[in-house]
């Protein structure tokens, strides 16, 4: 899933920390809902917030009403505000590559929008039908299942999932040192190389 | 109809100078403000209350080059080793001001304008940081971040402009297993409809562009009455 670059959207950026918008960010992100909700009911329908996705994404008519299915929680066939601040913090997350720590600082909200069927345990079924927007790749599913899943009947509970993320966030720290440490010895070297050409 | 704004910031993103950050622009506006546990359901009450419009000019434009998202440099370079959010006063330099970047889409709007003029308001820009701190008219200026700046309105109005167009000449979607049975509004049962309603001045008050708010305007009188779905049958549910 990739954001169109020079949209609207493409314009916006998480806090690193939180995986959140800023102030200004849910202010601008307000005034574009106001702009697409033209029946002026604070809520986008299904034929909007098609036309929205499939504008600004490259996710195709199955994924979008998958999408959609996921955030109408109400089951009213519209989505407010709330959700489509959801909805841009996780195209946001996925587009910079943010989605651990996103999934690790948001751990509930995306374990019960994961949980379509308000059974209070997810499924394999559940991460693979949304691992386009959360890319959960099938090693890391499969290790999840295979470390994480304390009562062994397949499916995850919230205690189980929120383990889960602690997990795959200390990985990706641990990830990010590593690049940065590679990095830096990468510099240093260049540098004293500079250094004894010049001498 | 014009130049697509979004294929013209696209290629000009594509030569811009991949070290700078929208972002800056975004954190130096808010470093003045105190910190604020702002709810969401706050920010929406607060923003419906206000009628703020953009009257005066923002102080500062957009830098294409800034704008730039290289998903995988973009936030390695952001990454300063600590996990500190709150961005030091002394980190920020020229690079988080604005610049007008000439091959911009929202440099064409500008392009009309006088370059002196231009240059002035940037260089006035320039201090905003300082200013912000020891300036006697400091409402002002945190009034003045408050604003959202007049390329971003703009951008928001093409693309909404943009994504009602498609979805009022479109076809119905599929159905859905979840459809709902007798709460949409205007819809039947097993057809996706969209109802166009007047859009009101208030969906364009902040936009400052007199072609963007008679765009709108025309749109809106264009779609002034209500469709009727008199094909639509079905059980208990009718078009409004």
């Amino acid at each position: 899933m990739k954001l169109k670059q020079g949209s609207f959207l493409w314009y916006l950026y998480l806090d690193k920390l939180y995986c959140l918008l800023s102030l200004r960010n849910v202010k601008a992100l307000l005034e574009y809902f106001h702009l697409l909700d033209v029946h002026r009911n604070n809520t986008l329908n299904d034929v909007l917030f098609y036309h929205f996705l499939h504008h600004v994404t490259n996710l195709n008519r199955r994924q979008i009403m998958t999408v959609f299915n996921m955030l109408d929680w109400n089951a009213v066939g519209e989505i407010g505000f709330d959700q489509f601040y959801m909805l841009v913090c996780i195209l946001l997350a996925h587009q910079n590559h943010l989605e651990e720590q996103f999934i690790f600082r948001h751990s509930r909200p995306v374990f019960e929008l994961l949980d379509l069927n308000g059974e209070l345990k997810i499924g394999v079924e559940n991460f693979h039908m949304y691992k386009f927007l959360f890319n959960i790749k099938k090693k890391d599913l499969r290790e999840l299942y295979h470390n994480f899943d304390i009562t062994g009947d397949c499916r995850l509970t919230y205690k189980e999932f929120k383990l889960f993320t602690i997990f795959t966030m200390d990985k990706y720290q641990e990830r990010q040192k590593a690049e940065k440490k590679k990095k830096n010895e990468k510099e240093r070297r260049l540098c004293k190389r500079k250094h004894y050409m010049k001498l | 109809m014009e130049e697509k704004p979004f294929k013209a910031s696209a290629k000009s993103s594509v030569k811009s100078n991949p070290h700078k950050d929208i972002r800056n622009l975004w954190t130096t506006a808010t470093l003045s403000q105190p910190k604020m546990n702002v709810q969401l359901s706050n920010v929406y009450r607060d923003s419906e209350l206000k009628s703020s419009s953009v009257g005066s000019k923002t102080r500062g434009w957009y830098n294409q080059k800034n704008a730039s998202h290289h998903s995988d440099g973009g936030w390695e370079e952001w990454d300063d080793g600590d996990d500190n959010v709150s961005f030091k006063q002394e980190e920020l330099d020229d690079h988080t001001l604005l610049e007008l970047h000439p091959g911009s889409s929202f440099g064409s709007h500008l392009e009309e304008e006088d370059d002196s003029s231009t240059e002035m308001e940037i260089t006035s820009s320039m201090p905003s940081l300082s200013i912000l701190k020891h300036t006697p008219h400091q409402a002002y200026w945190v009034e003045q971040q408050t604003r959202l700046p007049l390329p971003l309105m703009e951008l928001m109005e093409n693309e909404a402009l943009e994504i009602l167009t498609k979805a009022l000449r479109s076809e119905p979607l599929p159905s859905s297993h979840k459809r709902p049975w007798g709460i949409l509004q205007g819809l039947a049962p097993w057809e996706w409809g969209f109802k166009v309603s007047a859009l009101s001045d208030s969906t364009h008050k902040y936009s400052r562009s007199p072609t963007k708010n008679k765009k709108l305007g025309d749109w809106a009188q264009r779609h002034q009455v209500g469709r009727s779905w008199g094909d639509c049958q079905g059980p208990g549910l009718q078009p409004l």
